[in-house]
């Protein structure tokens, strides 16, 4: 048997070059095409994060255009409206409002402190009556500084949130500040006279002005030195603000 | 052949029209969810706002209010919700990532209205729910306007439009 082999004529060597240059051509062509799809989709995915970066910077440079970082100072409070240690080291400021629920409640931590930080701090109450949601959280403020200029702020605080709920929507309150003045050091007739002084109310108001100066949104607030607590995070952490002062 | 040429907007239709041209359909869709992503970024861009430049004690103070988070939680979360409000909101309003938003903003929805209402039902007085910071809002008319805004959410999370209109998510693709 004699095994021819056939000499490829010079056309079929063309041929199948050519096949062979069209399939490395396309090869490469389907190369570069994936490799540009990679760089495009590595591109986007960049601008994209680029992208979510910037638009997360738009709040952060609003808020620290706007946001308050000093807050006006806390003014003088008569003496009758202070409690605990006149020359204790560390002070409490408390804005607060007779007809806020929290405020109430809070009065027994004020209580326990007092008792727990006997000589070491000293309390000083400030009007902050939220008259658009307590309708007689004025009228109550107003009472408490009659009371006040008896010297009998703080008992008669203390009745005030005792009694919250008796009086809060009340069309008149006034018979229940009289009900809570009586039993206490407290000239009725003078308190009643006090009830409708005009003269109060701004005094009630100084406080709220101070308060909104100090960023207080909510009662109660309370500072502590320098730290302000809201609400129910005083009862939590009340102790150890007082602490952090006294280290000072 | 009727000979007869079909218009739309006074211009002859061509053929190509029916493939580049997008249904009134989508296109209402399409400026739909535009309304409700500035509607729903609006507000968490205010609420956010509003909280992130008081002191975030006070909204610490509201929080706890709540008695649901434990204590070592309250002041972290005082500080970064009104941040995650105010960056979901801007992604929304301008369009980026707007299914991720959309499904982020609806949990924060969902969130506040299931804490609003788990505090209604334990009888805890709340004189504000804290959501706008100082802004007064009952806690009842919080959880129905919670309620809108989840539809809304939502409504961008499923219906899936081919582009929502001025989105840079549109101008990205």
């Amino acid at each position: 048997m004699i095994n021819v082999v056939q000499v490829p004529n010079v056309v079929q060597v063309l041929n199948v070059v050519q096949i062979l240059n069209a399939v490395r051509i396309l090869n490469a062509v389907h190369k570069l095409a994936l490799g540009s799809l990679h760089e495009i989709l590595f591109y986007i995915t960049v601008i994209r994060i680029w992208v979510a970066l910037f638009l997360m910077m738009l709040p952060v440079i609003a808020v620290n255009a706007v946001k308050q970082t000093h807050w006006g100072p806390i003014l003088a409070t008569p003496k009758s409206r202070q409690t605990g240690d006149p020359h204790a080291p560390v002070t409490i400021v408390e804005y607060s409002d007779f007809q806020c629920p929290s405020c109430a409640k809070m009065q027994t931590t004020v209580h326990n402190l007092l008792q727990t930080y006997q000589g070491k701090i000293r309390v000083m109450y400030k009007y902050y009556p939220l008259i658009k949601i307590h309708k007689n959280a004025m009228a109550a403020a107003q009472a408490a500084e009659c009371a006040a200029d008896q010297n009998q702020f703080w008992p008669f605080e203390d009745q005030l949130f005792a009694t919250q709920d008796a009086w809060k929507d009340l069309q008149n309150p006034t018979t229940s500040y009289l009900a809570i003045a009586l039993p206490l050091k407290i000239d009725v007739a003078r308190f009643q006279t006090c009830l409708n002084d005009p003269l109060k109310i701004p005094i009630i108001e100084h406080d709220a002005a101070e308060a909104r100066d100090r960023q207080v949104t909510a009662t109660p607030t309370f500072f502590v030195g320098d730290e302000r607590l809201v609400g129910g995070v005083f009862a939590t952490d009340g102790a150890r603000a007082i602490e952090k002062e006294l280290r000072k | 052949m009727s000979g007869k040429t079909r218009e739309y907007l006074g211009r002859p239709l061509k053929s190509q029209d029916f493939f580049e041209r997008e249904p009134l359909g989508e296109r209402s869709l399409s400026w739909c969810t535009f309304v409700f992503r500035v509607a729903i970024g609006g507000v968490l861009i205010y609420a956010g706002f509003l909280k992130a430049v008081a002191p975030a004690a006070e909204f610490a103070g509201a929080i706890e209010a709540y008695h649901l988070l434990p204590h070592a939680f309250v002041t972290p979360v005082a500080y970064g919700l009104p941040w995650m409000e105010m960056w979901v909101g801007t992604f929304l309003v301008m369009g980026f990532a707007i299914k991720l938003s959309a499904v982020l903003a609806s949990g924060l929805f969902i969130l506040f209205a299931a804490v609003i209402g788990s505090a209604l039902a334990r009888g805890i007085d709340l004189a504000s729910c804290g959501c706008f910071g100082a802004e007064t809002l009952s806690p009842r008319h919080t959880i129905f306007a919670d309620l809108i805004l989840i539809a809304l959410s939502l409504f961008l999370v499923f219906a899936r439009p081919r582009h929502s209109a001025l989105s840079l998510d549109q101008w990205l693709h």
